[in-house]
């Protein structure tokens, strides 16, 4: 399958709306574990950066991943905005020059941009972070299966950290009180996830 | 974004916080301290003008860029996403830019406060950071002074030890590093956790495999331990940790060592004179290297693990060096360290130079003197490994009681700054005699051996030595020390006194004796065996220890102070020569690839105008009753010869309409130390007043061979045909007179070979008059 400018559109479109819809349901999540946000921050900036897609109009896969980057980084506030951001820059790096992407470009992206929110966040897997999500979703994209099996994975990666303690960012300093709840880092990493697969 | 301007050649700040009106509160309060003498930028809040709470790398980004400089920028930032945010800004940065940037883990508030303060007084990017990070000291020290150790070591995996025994010390040092070392050795060597608790403290249990933990106990002469372990074998290795602590309560023998040399390198004597004294360590080195992170952190990891393993050869082959050995394997430091490199990416001789002054602070902040001089035993490992990394050394002068100091690389900055009362003689595991830094010390009679072996001193609490032939005496016995005694008479009554300054030659010219100078004490010396002039007073002295400028008045009194013994003799000043080897925070240069060939000397002082104006107008006034001449550094072209002179007219003016009493006129002249002026000598004719050949500068310069490189010095000294050429012509087309201020000078072995150049003018450190005139009287 190809993966052209108009399908990166609208997943990012797909994904403001779900931000927006899940809003309270992100920001309760952070609340038990942190302070609450989470889905305010994405929401406003995921609304930012559909305002610049529509304003700019990149031509290029690698010009419009890097614009949601940019935008990212600068308008979330929170820790998720570095996080978010670095991962679409990542993907922005390794994307080329194409007017498309095809399966393995896009398995390349989402893997590069994974592997720099790691860097970033120096978070592993069983963390209870985005990582429990997007590592087993990149790690399926490679298999070519795909992108509702990688949504899949991102959701049972989210259902996985409900029983986990925190070892990063502020829920790490609630220790065993974090347990019984779902990541929201991993929770919205789901949903992009979702967006990706049925844009 | 709100930036100041006002200094230029500082550090930058940038305050990164969630809200806009803490980094302005915070700005606010650190102003009233430094006023516009800070570079400062906010990037704070998110959203439109940081209204929200949340950080905004782009904010960081552009904050960082517009204060970057050659001198570095410093990042703050409260907490969370600030950090996430920054590190993102830093990797949107060109590399160039990013190299000179520094996140600091200092708090907010007081790390920025305290970063300011050294930033405005002109400090390095390192100083600053290292600073911040020491923003919360004070608090600490005033609200808990002993907690903060306990707490450090407290960190112990909880466990249900089943064996315990509890021991007296009875040894007047307490708990010292030898047994100590025993006991984590025996505690290291087993699989099952062991502990060791002071019974007054018993909730401060540390493991007893950590060597820095043990000393952080601070244990003394009759405090009651508790040892505790399980596992099935705790009953003898209880058994045996008592052993070992009673066995080496008692400080070692002293094992008689032979100073062992090896093939390439042998102790050699720099700075003449004996000395005897308490050996310290003196390292500075592990607090100035700077943070810098990992692209490849496990190649780091590894190369750390490596750097650990060749220590380890190293040590291995030094029986008596077991309790750094000890110290290498101790579990907190090696933990420490690799943890920093895995979780905060830190590259591997940051994060080991971390976990080393902080376990060395720890011991610092011991009350036992004797076991907190054991820090000097840490740091010494601590440079040991780094210097397996790679990284190369400075130090820091000694503020203590009377010792003689073992260092590595001693820096011309660290020597000027080091008081012959205090220090007593320098021990340096490298160095050169050419250096500046052995001029120096020659200058100010402290003796100084080079290339010296460091293993030999590991556990040497005293030490001899004679600077003149390089001998040194770990731990000597009363029979070398009476040996030493005697020649050390001898010596001083060859210096006492005497009439040394003029020699007439079979020519029946006259060859003046001048002398160099940099203290009062040297310029009596000078007066006392009787030297025609001043032929060079270095004024660097007052400048190095300080951290801002000081002002005309305090100039004129250190200069008042050191001409004085010189009364009615000629006394040349040299204008500041800084830049090069000689750095001073506020004439700050940047960092130049070639310093030698950099921003020094004049050049440095036509850079800054008004600091080169004040100290004139200050040797003016201190030379008011004095035979005054000014001497200009490092002069390369008559244009900087005339503007020289322009600021010097200036001065004088403004002294006259303050009415400042003041030397006028005085006699301006020229150093020679770059080729071009021995080569264009005629040009400076009719433009300066006397000519004095720096042969050093001469020599390195027309011999391109850097005078600080050990393994460059076959290539020729001041007495290379090249170099005598560039005297004898200047002596031939320059209308003033020509002098040499260079070590060639004081060496009787090439000054014969100036004087048949045409010199009749040396000048020399005080020290070599006697032997000078001894030497060349009948040429």
């Amino acid at each position: 399958m190809k993966y052209s400018l108009n399908f990166l559109n609208q997943w990012i479109v797909c994904a403001e709306q779900q931000f927006k819809a899940h809003l309270a349901e992100l920001n309760a999540l952070d609340a038990a574990i942190g302070d609450g946000d989470h889905g305010s921050n994405l929401a406003r900036g995921f609304t930012k950066v559909v305002e610049k897609l529509q304003a700019d109009k990149p031509a290029t896969p690698a010009a419009l991943l890097k614009l949601v980057g940019m935008t990212l980084i600068s308008s979330v506030g929170g820790a998720s905005g570095p996080l978010y951001g670095t991962f679409f820059l990542e993907a922005a790096k390794v994307a080329g020059d194409q007017l498309q992407l095809d399966d393995a470009g896009l398995a390349l992206c989402l893997q590069a941009g994974l592997a720099g929110i790691q860097r970033l966040g120096k978070a592993e897997p069983g963390d209870k972070t985005m990582v429990d999500a997007l590592s087993p979703a990149v790690s399926v994209l490679n298999k070519q299966v795909g992108l509702e099996m990688a949504a899949q994975k991102a959701r049972e990666g989210r259902d996985a950290t409900i029983p986990m303690i925190a070892h990063k960012g502020r829920a790490s300093y609630l220790g065993e009180r974090a347990i019984g709840h779902a990541d929201p880092g991993a929770t919205s990493a789901s949903l992009l996830f979702d967006c990706l697969a049925k844009p | 974004m709100n930036t100041a301007e006002s200094r230029i050649n500082t550090v930058g700040l940038v305050l990164v916080s969630h809200s806009r009106a803490l980094a302005l509160a915070t700005e606010t309060l650190i102003r009233q301290v430094t006023g516009s003498d800070v570079r400062l930028a906010i990037a704070a809040g998110a959203g439109d003008e940081g209204a929200d709470l949340g950080t905004d790398a782009l904010q960081i980004l552009a904050a960082i860029e517009s204060l970057d400089n050659p001198m570095g920028t410093l990042v703050l930032m409260d907490m969370g996403s600030a950090l996430l945010s920054t590190e993102t800004a830093l990797g949107l940065l060109p590399e160039s830019v990013r190299a000179r940037v520094l996140m600091s883990s200092g708090p907010f508030v007081e790390g920025a406060m305290t970063a300011a303060l050294a930033a405005s007084g002109g400090a390095s990017l390192a100083e600053v950071q290292q600073e911040a990070e020491n923003g919360l000291r004070m608090k600490q020290q005033q609200l808990a002074p002993d907690n903060i150790t306990a707490e450090k070591n407290r960190q112990i995996p909880a466990a249900t030890p089943k064996h315990q025994r509890s021991l007296h010390l009875s040894d007047p040092a307490g708990l010292h590093l030898r047994p100590a070392a025993a006991l984590a050795k025996l505690a290291l060597a087993r699989s099952t956790p062991s502990f060791i608790a002071a019974a007054k403290h018993p909730d401060n249990r540390v493991s007893a495999s950590s060597l820095t933990a043990i000393l952080g106990l601070d244990l003394r002469q009759g405090d009651e331990i508790y040892l505790q372990t399980s596992g099935p074998d705790a009953d003898a290795f209880l058994d045996r940790a008592a052993a070992c602590l009673q066995e080496n309560q008692h400080p070692p023998a002293k094992i008689p060592t032979p100073v062992e040399n090896e093939a390439t390198k042998h102790p050699q004597g720099a700075a003449p004179g004996f000395a005897q004294g308490p050996l310290i360590i003196r390292d500075g080195l592990v607090t100035t290297v700077p943070r810098s992170y990992c692209d490849d952190c496990a190649k780091a990891l590894h190369k750390f693990l490596e750097a650990i393993a060749e220590v380890r050869r190293q040590l291995s082959d030094h029986p008596i060096l077991e309790a750094q050995n000890v110290l290498l394997s101790d579990p907190a430091l090696l933990e420490k360290t690799t943890t920093l490199i895995q979780n905060e990416h830190l590259d591997a001789a940051s994060a080991w130079a971390q976990s080393i002054s902080q376990a060395a602070s720890q011991i610092d902040a011991l009350s036992d003197p004797i076991l907190r001089a054991r820090a000097a035993d840490l740091r010494d490992l601590g440079n040991r490994v780094l210097q397996a990394l790679g990284v190369t050394a400075d130090s820091q002068p000694w503020q203590g009681p009377p010792a003689i100091l073992l260092v590595n690389e001693l820096l011309p900055s660290v020597a000027l700054r080091l008081n012959p009362k205090q220090v007593l003689g320098v021990i340096d595991r490298h160095g050169s005699a050419n250096s500046h830094a052995a001029i120096l010390l020659r200058g100010s009679g402290i003796p100084y051996v080079i290339n010296a072996d460091p293993v030999v001193f590991a556990n040497t609490q005293y030490v001899a030595m004679d600077g003149k032939t390089g001998e040194l005496w770990p731990d000597p016995d009363a029979q070398i020390l009476v040996t030493l005694h005697d020649r050390e008479r001898m010596h001083q009554d060859q210096n006492s006194a005497g009439s040394y300054g003029q020699i007439t030659l079979n020519d029946g010219s006259t060859l003046e004796l001048w002398a160099n100078v940099a203290s009062t004490a040297e310029a009596a010396a000078a007066r006392r065996l009787g030297a025609t002039g001043i032929g060079l007073l270095r004024t660097e002295f007052f400048f190095l220890d300080q951290k801002t400028l000081p002002d005309e008045e305090s100039q004129c009194q250190s200069l008042r102070q050191v001409m004085a013994p010189m009364q009615g003799l000629p006394i040349v000043v040299r204008a500041l020569d800084a830049g090069a080897d000689k750095p001073l925070s506020f004439i700050p240069i940047g960092t130049e690839a070639n310093p030698a060939l950099g921003r020094r000397g004049l050049r440095a002082l036509l850079a800054y105008p008004d600091i080169f104006a004040l100290q004139l107008r200050a040797m003016l006034r201190a030379g008011q009753d004095h035979d005054l001449h000014i001497m200009l550094p490092m002069v390369t072209n008559p244009e900087e010869l005339r503007s020289a002179r322009m600021i010097l007219d200036q001065a004088h003016r403004e002294l006259e309409a303050a009415g400042h009493p003041h030397r006028w006129p005085v006699p301006f002249g020229i150093m020679a130390e770059v080729p071009a002026v021995a080569l264009c000598m005629k040009q400076f004719n009719g433009l300066t007043d006397f000519v004095s050949i720096g042969s050093n500068d001469l020599t390195q310069y027309t011999l391109a061979s850097d005078r600080s490189n050990a393994l460059l010095q076959t290539l020729g000294n001041a007495a290379h045909p090249a170099v005598l050429e560039l005297c004898r012509k200047m002596v031939q087309d320059s209308h003033a007179p020509v002098s040499i201020c260079g070590e060639a000078a004081g060496d009787p072995q090439i000054a014969p070979l100036l004087v048949d150049c045409g010199i009749r003018r040396l000048s020399m450190a005080p020290p070599r008059l006697s032997n000078m005139y001894t030497r060349v009287s009948g040429t």
